[in-house]
């Protein structure tokens, strides 16, 4: 049974799920307890289990310590960080201690922490609180992250992550949480390393992160009027990837851009671009293109901001230049 | 994911065959380069090799089916696969499924999966609609830089079994052809064998094919005519250096091109074909096809609407057509479209000769050497430059009057040269 | 200690400034002129006016995010501060930082870090720098009693008080980070005694008697001219609203919210300080006010004629020497 719930329910009723099913689960994390949340994403588990939702102080680093260690005993902890810019304070944790824990213990003991961080941009607060920060993990061999989109996948894709036995960095986007989508009432699990197709095309395949895929549908119905069909796919797992169900797109088409917000260098798209240009180099009709943030802090001021994200005319254009090339 | 297996276009004149044997069956697995099915066209029987290694899933079409080149006939995949080419078999695969209570809960079932995913509601954030028609696989015939090396090489791919994504045909896939189609010779002396055997190249093959189909298919009778071209050659002479000024080759060929051109607009016939069922097709472009001589073959690029053109354009581009044969950088279209084709073998001195028709044309006009011949004129011998033109024509369209009348046209032309410049 | 009438009016005047430049920014986060979320100190007056009065414009200091009356009071041109919440090219900031992220290096206004704990380990250098030349120039970090829930804070007193640095560590003790209680996530009843263990002199100060602020401030202030190395200052206060401008709150009491209203004003409990001890008349006071309360009215004003920024100046000051490209 499916009905309409947004984004932010979703994963509450995941949390809520998963802590029914498994109590070797619990929270963690400022806010999370009693108020449910800064972001009001934990409500109601604390009021259920009181001893298994736990306000802290401020102190990432020790949050997501505590998490590793109890995570090689046994349990199941879901960590917050209320903003992922703050994931800087439990980078060490993360880096050197969560990702190579089950290296270390030769597979006897995992490390099966799901990491619950909120980014992006669009709210008007500044570099410190709007951040992309998946490009920052990826270099980090051990860890899972996990960009969900809809609130399908929210649900979905969080508790996959919980019965994951790998450190999962759960990236959740700040403008998503409002945006709603038919979910089922029922638990569910959606493969974690697999990216799923959103729209079939044949000239361009277009790869997008969250609040980048609503561009991409929104290019995708432009080019269509001109004449160029667009497959988009949203990876889903950004690390491990499926690489295959893009390079099986891209063969076809022969065209590839990658959208996603935050800067370009050294970003997601970085990274997609060398993996195509290395399998499939003689398959492809043109360069690949990636459409991304501007390269800067995200500044405070509204103009300043919408000018640093990347837009639908950005990708649009991108578009249309693979087709001419 | 599956790939597929295609009808094979084994000349540049299949259009299909026919699956006359499968040598496999389904469930059993293939290697690749294994035959797995013996085609039959109207000339040849021929068989069709597996891509890939893997399981033969599934064999779509049946023996005595005829399907055009490039359908496809068969899936090779791995056991289990699921080939979700159509909604309609998704949905059958899934049906079998539920029937036989091997379904798991519907986000873990692959087929239903899938199915799901295609009929997703549309929702605020999925503002597109997930087309819910046939989801094809991977589905490109040839990568655009294999696409490019074939056409570099003059090479038709359509007869090339590809093993790049979903059946593909990648740059090594052209690579290996080319070095199975034949090297060039090379130059070291090899030990003399009693009797050698080598395959016959792609494009001795088509030749093979053609000639001897033309022989077949068609009632071909050749007569003769000479042609006094005293004038001529002197105008030749004349013009040549004037149109070298201007950077162009004048050729023979070329004025034989005009002439003949000028003598199709006035001879429908020439320019009529019989299709299969005896019905009469009229060109009225005159698009004149140019027998040119390669190491191994020949090809007969097209120079299109001569009649329309002037000598020097004519000498042009016939002579950049030349190059780019030998170049092996025509482009097909170059090579269709024929209204009549000259085959000129004069610069080796032969005097006459039966060429034979470029079907579907109904003629063709063998051009021999210029000599100085002792020819009577009123009595008395003069020294003249005579040419002979040999013309072959499809005799169940045109007579042998028609065909005469036709050539002393050509020779009227050619003795009256000064039009032609 | 009582200090002379003089100086309070002066602490008057700006406690006032400060609230009323806080209700106007309220008034504009809530109609949306203002965009994204801002921390208003209103309830905090005291302990922000008190402590900057204690500093010289040489002096480095450190606000934290719910600063704006510490950051007006420093010495910058406060309609520029106003400008900058509001998103605007004069802001001093060109609009880039918004209400975290305000600096004035002129008068050494460090600015605030959007995270937690960071500035609390970077006036370790500010304070460094101080003693490696040689000035008795001290340094103040704004921190609340959330912040000491970072490994940054420990950090930071450890060095200082091994290094002897000249730090004022002025922890505002509103009683909240944002739901929880102090008392729930540290286990010292008075957080002030944290800094024994590392045995640097603290006190557990009254925030809203800006008298007993600006004597506690000035007696660290002084040990850290003399090189006698950091002090921590709890000062006990609250804040009227949630944690950003929107927030119900309602993980406070409804009483204890309304007894540090009512009967904790620090502008309420100087006032009639002034009048009772010092003898200033209403009139007196309301000149004050209303001399505040045009001031504000010029900076609102100022605010909202000013332009918005060029979007193109997002790309600026990424580097230092060097331009970052456009799309």
């Amino acid at each position: 049974m499916s009905r309409i719930l947004s984004y932010a329910k979703a994963i509450n009723e995941a949390l809520h799920q998963e802590m029914e099913r498994d109590d070797s689960v619990f929270i963690l994390g400022e806010d999370v307890a009693k108020m449910g949340g800064d972001f009001g994403i934990t409500q109601g588990i604390w009021h259920r289990w009181p001893h298994r939702a736990k306000d802290t102080a401020l102190s990432e680093q020790a949050i997501v310590g505590l998490a590793c260690g109890a995570a090689i005993c046994g349990l199941r902890p879901v960590p917050e960080i209320m903003f992922a810019d703050f994931i800087t304070c439990c980078y060490d944790q993360l880096v050197n201690n969560a990702a190579k824990l089950n290296f270390m213990y030769n597979g006897k003991a995992h490390c099966p922490i799901t990491v619950r961080a909120v980014q992006g941009a669009g709210i008007r607060c500044a570099y410190h609180h709007s951040q992309n920060v998946e490009a920052w993990l990826m270099n980090v061999p051990g860890l899972v992250i996990v960009m969900p989109t809809t609130p399908y996948e929210a649900k979905g894709l969080l508790i996959s992550s919980i019965r994951n036995n790998n450190p999962v960095v759960f990236l959740e986007h700040k403008m998503l949480y409002n945006t709603k989508g038919e979910v089922p009432e029922e638990p569910y699990t959606i493969d974690l390393y697999k990216a799923e197709i959103e729209r079939v095309g044949k000239d361009i395949t277009i790869v997008a992160t969250q609040t980048a895929l609503k561009l991409a549908h929104e290019a995708a119905e432009i080019m269509e009027k001109e004449g160029a069909s667009v497959e988009i796919i949203d990876p889903r797992t950004i690390m491990p990837l499926d690489k295959e169900t893009i390079i099986n797109s891209v063969a076809k088409t022969g065209r590839l851009i990658i959208a996603h917000e935050g800067p370009k260098f050294g970003g997601f798209g970085a990274e997609i671009s060398a993996i195509i240009s290395e399998h499939i180099f003689e398959y492809l009709r043109a360069p690949i293109k990636r459409v991304t943030s501007l390269d800067v802090p995200v500044a405070f001021a509204p103009v300043m901001e919408d000018y640093i994200l990347p837009k639908t005319e950005h990708l649009v254009k991108a578009c249309r230049e693979v087709m001419e090339y | 994911m599956a790939t597929h297996v295609k009808m094979p276009k084994f000349g540049l004149s299949m259009e299909e065959g026919t699956i006359a044997a499968w040598l496999k069956q389904e469930g059993e697995p293939v290697k690749k380069g294994e035959p797995i099915a013996e085609i039959t066209t109207e000339k040849i029987t021929n068989t069709v090799e597996a891509p890939t290694d893997g399981i033969l899933l599934k064999i779509v079409a049946q023996e005595e089916e005829t399907l055009p080149c490039g359908a496809v006939l068969a899936y090779i995949g791995e056991e289990g696969e699921i080939i979700s080419d159509s909604f309609e078999s998704l949905a059958a695969l899934a049906d079998e499924k539920i029937k036989t209570g091997q379904t798991q809960p519907p986000f873990q079932d692959p087929v239903l999966q899938t199915i799901f995913s295609e009929q997703e509601d549309k929702n605020e954030t999925k503002p597109a609609t997930v087309q819910s028609q046939k989801r094809p696989l991977a589905e490109i015939v040839i990568t655009p830089k294999a696409e490019k090396l074939a056409r570099e090489k003059g090479i038709d791919y359509n007869c090339i079994v590809g093993t790049g994504i979903g059946g593909a045909i990648t740059i090594s896939d052209i690579k290996n052809y080319l070095a199975s189609v034949g090297s060039k010779q090379t130059t070291e002396q090899s030990p003399v064998e009693p009797v050698r055997e080598s395959k016959m190249g792609n494009m001795r093959n088509i030749i093979a094919d053609r000639m001897l189909g033309s022989l077949r298919n068609s009632a071909q009778t050749t007569m003769v005519l000479d042609v006094d071209v005293t004038d001529l050659t002197k105008l030749y002479k004349q013009k040549r250096e004037e149109f070298k000024a201007k950077n162009v080759k004048l050729s023979y060929t070329a004025i034989l091109i005009k002439a003949v051109a000028n003598a199709l607009s006035k001879h429908e016939r020439f320019r009529t074909v019989i299709t299969d069922n005896n019905t009469l097709l009229t060109k009225s472009e005159i698009n004149i096809g140019v027998a040119v001589d390669l190491e191994d073959g020949l090809l007969v690029p097209v120079l299109r609407n001569a009649d329309q053109k002037d000598l020097e354009t004519i000498c042009g581009e016939l002579e950049d057509l030349a190059k780019r044969a030998r170049e092996n950088r025509l482009t097909v279209d170059e090579l269709n479209g024929g209204t009549m084709t000259i085959t000129n073998l004069g610069m080796y001195g032969i005097k006459y000769f039966t060429p034979i028709l470029n079907l579907p044309e109904s003629a063709i006009l063998g051009v021999g050497s210029i000599t100085e011949q002792p020819v009577i004129v009123a009595g008395g011998i003069h020294i003249k430059s005579v040419m002979t033109l040999s013309l072959t024509h499809d005799h169940r369209i045109i007579d042998g009057a028609p065909a005469a009348r036709f050539l002393n046209e050509i020779k009227q032309i050619l003795q009256e040269p000064q039009a032609l410049f | 200690m009582a200090l002379c009438k003089e100086r309070l009016l002066k602490l008057y005047y700006d406690m006032f400034l400060i609230r009323r430049f806080e209700e106007e920014v309220e008034k504009y986060a809530k109609n949306g002129t203002i965009p994204g979320f801002v921390h208003l100190s209103i309830g905090q007056e005291a302990a922000q006016a008190g402590i900057i009065d204690c500093l010289r414009k040489t002096d480095y200091k450190f606000p934290d995010h719910r600063g704006h009356g510490a950051i007006v009071l420093c010495g910058t041109d406060k309609k520029r501060v106003m400008a900058e919440i509001f998103a605007k090219a004069t802001g001093i900031n060109g609009g880039r930082g918004g209400s975290m992220h305000i600096h004035d290096l002129e008068v050494r206004n460090m600015g605030f870090n959007g995270v937690q704990g960071s500035t609390v380990v970077t006036c370790l250098g500010t304070a460094f720098a101080s003693q490696y030349r040689g000035t008795d120039d001290v340094t103040v970090v704004f921190m609340g009693d959330g912040t000491l829930g970072e490994g940054t804070c420990h950090e930071s007193l450890n060095m200082a008080a091994t290094w002897k640095l000249p730090i004022i560590y002025c922890l505002l003790n509103n009683q909240y980070a944002i739901s929880t209680h102090y008392r729930e996530a540290h286990p010292q009843q008075q957080l002030s005694t944290w800094a024994k263990g590392y045995e640097v002199p603290s006190e557990t100060v009254d925030g809203n008697d800006v008298e007993a602020v600006v004597e506690a401030t000035e007696r660290a202030v002084e040990r850290a001219r003399k090189g006698e190395g950091p002090t921590l200052l709890e000062f006990m206060t609250y804040r009227w609203q949630g944690h950003f401008s929107g927030d119900p709150a309602s993980y406070r009491p409804a009483d204890e919210v309304k007894e540090w209203i009512e009967n904790r004003d620090p502008i309420k409990l100087l006032k009639e300080k002034l009048i009772s001890r010092e003898g200033c008349s209403d009139d007196e006071l309301a000149a004050i006010e209303a001399r505040a309360n045009e001031e504000v009215g010029e900076m609102v004003k100022f605010s909202l004629e000013s332009p918005d920024p060029v979007a193109e100046d997002a790309l600026k000051y990424v580097y230092a020497d060097r331009e970052v490209e456009d799309r």
